[in-house]
């Protein structure tokens, strides 16, 4: 094509109306080259022909266009604009379907992690930990309360929220994809088609699905409002520039802030686009003016935190209170900056103590090493990994890292993804541009601000010491990031379809039919993530909170370690009302002011006239044991009511207490009741070991004390020695003169450390016999067990047989030992190990 | 598939839309194929501009009379169109609207009756 050629075709195809230019630029090109090369129209001659033939077709293309009216048409025609007609019903559908999943799959209860802590966020209207999750509380609280005509329990109706929320996301997604398909076919049918296929793959993408039926993150929220937001801007585009849908867009950033940073990470995609689009929109000062309104109108979910934590709610945690509203809102608006310092500490995220990204998570923050370029390889590894759990998580499913030929699948939709990815370049730049901001922003930008350790799974023999290790899988983080990635791939099935029907248009008769079944594709996810992404019928947490709790006797304190022995207990106690009476401590949260303050308040007696019950979701004084409500084999246990806190100090000792961590020059004698031990010098006493200290030293022979295994601060405090197995639970004992029926000696071996050096024989018996509670899926062998790094919980009740097998040999009865170690091993099988 | 009265109300077509639809009834073509094919059949006589071609595509692609394929012809990707059922029967509806012209002038004597050769 000669330069004067080119130039020719540019100034007409700029003459063509906007809208066939916008659509057809390319098009209109190629076909005036085509025309420009044909024989007779070479020459001086032939060019002039040339111009006049394409001015003449020019004008009456410029008045034709205007009237609007197809060529022949004397009514101008009802026009079906090619996606700007939104298919909400059949969004809904799909959005239904979407729901209907993931109720089909949904947890009927309580779940491992932080579940437990975000049901009872969620039914007492508490805070949770940082950043606090206000809007996820309020909302979730709501939905809960508007199921309850529902006659299901709270838990499920929580998780229902979960699943709502991703099914919701998919409605918006199906209208996006909708949209994005309407460049590529002008066919609805082709249009549904590739939407319905990009939610399929999507929704059932694993982690986006497994986080979609629990409420045991708050990111099915971030993912719903991702969602909400793309469909918005694709309606700016669609609107003529009008304001009204980024003021809207700034609105939902600022109130997804309140639910989790994750949802606001869709805010470069937004910049992006409209910088693609209309960039001049920027200079609107009525932009400006309206966002800045919408983002502190879309910021007020924020006040729930100070307000609610002045009412002392049960779980608040980092006591959020500030002392006037003028401070909340400084802290607020400021991001933290300035204001109220313990709700500044929340948006800051103090609470962490993240390193700079520029240095290296494990070895912090002992030391401050450079992030060096092994650990990020291996962080980008350990997204690949999750990356590649999504499409076929059942194919090799026991392998966490690879999976067998799960990386073949894995190709194949990453394959799927890129050619949708390149079929939408090719017909909408700015669109396109946005979905990659947003998968890269998603997955590689997490990468890199995460910082995260180890994954939890890799490189376990070059780093043994789990310190070194994420304590647990980390995918979730990522999921909106897969959720994109699926509906790319969505449409790059489509295509992949249509390509194989013009392949065989000439070749059979219906051609799109016999290329049909290359669709099925889409079903892989769907059967393949199905077992693994499924809590259907899962009670395990539950059954393992209640096991726990069971194992404490009246009025008993509970030292926990961590999320797993904690927040399942937290959701029974404070949303199914199972022993109250029992104070659950995490250890590590002993180590600041406000969690001390807040167990002193709550094992105070109650004065005259406080009644806790009246108040159940907050703090006021230490509730009552329900013999009535415990099982029959535990109601004739003896209760009696503490008469003091078990942390006898003041608000200015309990500072000074956090203030003053200590190493231990000279060893330390430790008497309590009866129980007398040494605190070696050299030891590192931390806040929460003086606080545990404090505790048993007032409380020991006024209450049960028990610790959950393993227990590093009995261990640190030389307790350890001094406590008995008694269920599920280490109990320290008060008197050395136990009853020599129940008290049996274990014999010191390599697993004393699990086993315990002691065991109430009988008590512990009753409880494993009469009292503890197995249901649902973990009884099954053959169904898989996801989450390798809860597999410690399951192998406590290996230990406890463990335990009973010794002490059964100790007292020569064979039969039962054996019994109880075939038992031991069934746990260990089923924990995978 | 195309009601009855869909198809009344687009009745006539004009002589570009029904020309392109005849272009796609025994194959899919590009756009330019589309216009080469036209220009064969009538001999040269009706000859599409770009604009004409691709606003009349345009709306039929809105309409659900054609549909678009994803072409891959090496470096030179083109959009391919496709006769949908509701444009066929748009197409075979004229055409039967023009055949019983047809025979009303040759009723009137204004049209010599075809002869078989």
């Amino acid at each position: 094509m000669s330069a004067w050629s080119d130039r020719i075709v540019g100034v007409f195809v700029h003459g063509y109306p906007a809208h066939l230019r916008g659509e057809y630029s390319s098009e209109l090109r190629r076909v005036i080259r085509d025309l420009a090369g044909r024989a007779e129209y070479r020459g001086l001659s032939g060019r002039v022909r040339l111009c006049s033939f394409l001015l003449r077709d020019l004008l009456v293309t410029l008045a034709r266009e205007r009237t609007a009216v197809l060529p022949g048409r004397t009514v101008p025609p009802c026009r079906r604009a090619r996606g700007h007609a939104d298919p909400y019903g059949d969004a809904f559908l799909a959005a239904l379907v979407v729901l209907a999943l993931y109720v089909a799959t949904l947890a009927p209860s309580v779940a491992f992690w932080d579940s437990g802590e975000y049901l009872t966020a969620a039914h007492t209207l508490g805070i949770p930990h940082q950043p606090g999750n206000p809007l996820f509380v309020m909302l979730a609280h709501a939905w809960e309360w508007l199921l309850a005509p529902l006659g299901i329990s709270a838990a499920v109706r929580l998780n229902l929220f979960s699943a709502m929320m991703g099914a919701a996301a998919h409605f918006f997604w199906f209208l996006v994809v909708y949209r994005i398909s309407g460049l590529f076919s002008s066919s609805p049918r082709v249009q549904r088609l590739s939407a319905a296929l990009a939610v399929l793959l999507s929704a059932t993408a694993f982690t986006v699905w497994n986080q979609s039926n629990v409420s045991e993150k708050v990111y099915s929220v971030s993912l719903f409002t991702v969602a909400l937001v793309s469909w918005l801007v694709w309606r700016w585009r669609s609107s003529d520039g009008s304001l009204r849908w980024l003021i809207l867009i700034a609105f939902v950033l600022a109130l997804t802030s309140a639910n989790h940073l994750l949802g606001v990470l869709v805010a470069p995609a937004v910049i992006v686009y409209v910088l693609l689009v209309n960039a001049t929109v920027f200079l609107r000062g009525r932009l400006w003016a309206g966002a800045l309104l919408a983002v502190a109108l879309g910021l007020t979910p924020h006040f729930f935190l100070p307000l609610r934590a002045a009412q002392r709610p049960i779980l608040n945690e980092n006591d959020l209170a500030c002392a006037n509203v003028r401070d909340a809102a400084l802290s607020i608006y400021t991001w933290g900056r300035t204001g109220c310092a313990s709700l500044s500490d929340a948006f800051r995220r103090d609470q962490y103590q993240d390193p700079p990204i520029t240095v290296d998570r494990t070895t912090w923050p002992q030391l401050a090493v450079p992030r060096g370029p092994r650990l990020f390889a291996s962080q980008l590894a350990n997204y690949a990994q999750y990356y590649n759990w999504q499409w076929a998580r059942g194919l090799g499913g026991s392998d966490a890292l690879t999976g067998g030929l799960r990386p073949l699948l894995t190709l194949l939709f990453a394959l799927l993804g890129l050619l949708g990815a390149r079929v939408h370049w090719r017909r909408d730049r700015a669109g396109a541009t946005y979905m990659a901001v947003l998968f890269v922003t998603l997955a590689l930008g997490l990468v890199v601000y995460l910082n995260f350790k180890y994954g939890y799974a890799m490189h376990r023999a070059a780093f043994p010491d789990p310190e070194m290790h994420e304590v647990r899988e980390r995918d979730y983080f990522f999921l909106i990031s897969f959720s994109v990635w699926g509906l790319w791939a969505g449409l790059g099935l489509v295509q992949l379809w249509q390509r194989f029907a013009r392949a065989l248009t000439n070749r059979v008769r219906n051609a799109q039919l016999a290329a049909a079944p290359v669709l099925a594709i889409a079903l892989i996810p769907l059967g393949l993530n199905w077992e693994y992404a499924s809590r259907a019928d899962d009670y395990t947490a539950r059954d393992w909170a209640y096991n726990v709790l069971m194992s404490v006797e009246p009025y008993g304190v509970l030292f926990t370690n961590g999320d797993n022995d904690t927040f399942p207990l937290w959701y029974l106690q404070e949303v199914e009302n199972v022993r109250r009476d029992v104070t659950v401590l995490v250890t590590s949260y002993l180590n600041t002011p406000w969690y001390a303050r807040q167990v002193r308040d709550l094992t105070r007696p109650c004065e005259s006239g406080q009644q806790p019950d009246r108040a159940p979701t907050r703090l006021v004084c230490q509730r009552a044991f329900q013999a009535e409500a415990m099982p029959p084999a535990l109601r004739q246990q003896a209760a009696r009511a503490p008469e003091d806190s078990i942390l006898p100090l003041s608000d200015a000792q309990i500072d000074e207490v956090v203030a003053s961590p200590f190493v231990v020059a000279a060893p330390i004698k430790f008497k309590a009741a009866g129980l007398e031990t040494t605190i070696p010098a050299g030891t590192e006493m931390l806040p929460a070991d003086t606080f545990v200290a404090t505790i048993v030293k007032s409380s020991l022979g006024e209450r049960p004390i028990h610790f959950t295994t393993p227990a590093p601060v009995a261990h640190k405090l030389g307790l350890f020695d001094h406590t008995i197995r008694r269920g599920l639970t280490f109990k320290l004992r008060a008197d050395r003169n136990d009853d020599p029926a129940r008290f049996v000696k274990l014999p010191r071996s390599d697993w004393t450390e699990v086993t315990g050096v002691a065991l109430d024989l009988s008590g512990s018996e009753t409880l494993l016999t009469q009292v503890f509670r197995q249901q649902g899926r973990v009884l099954d062998l053959s169904k898989a067990w996801a989450d390798q790094a809860t597999t410690n919980i399951l192998l406590q009740y290996t230990w406890l047989h463990l335990a009973l097998a010794k002490a059964y040999g100790e007292r020569g009865v064979q039969d039962k030992a054996q019994q109880h170690l075939r038992e031991g091993e069934w746990w260990q099988r089923r924990a995978g190990e | 598939m195309a009601r009855a009265r869909d198809i009344e109300e687009r009745a006539p077509l004009s002589t570009a839309a029904f020309q392109i639809l005849l272009a796609l009834a025994d194959g899919d073509r590009h756009g330019y194929g589309v216009m080469q094919e036209i220009e064969q059949r009538t001999e040269g006589r009706v000859r599409l501009g770009p604009g004409t071609l691709y606003g009349a595509l345009k709306r039929m692609l809105d309409d659900g009379w054609v549909e678009e394929l994803e072409g891959d012809d090496g470096d030179e990707r083109r959009r391919y169109y496709h006769l949908t059922a509701t444009g066929r029967q748009i197409a075979r509806q004229e055409a039967q609207r023009l055949a019983e012209l047809v025979v009303a002038a040759q009723a009137k004597r204004l049209l010599s009756p075809a002869r078989s050769s």
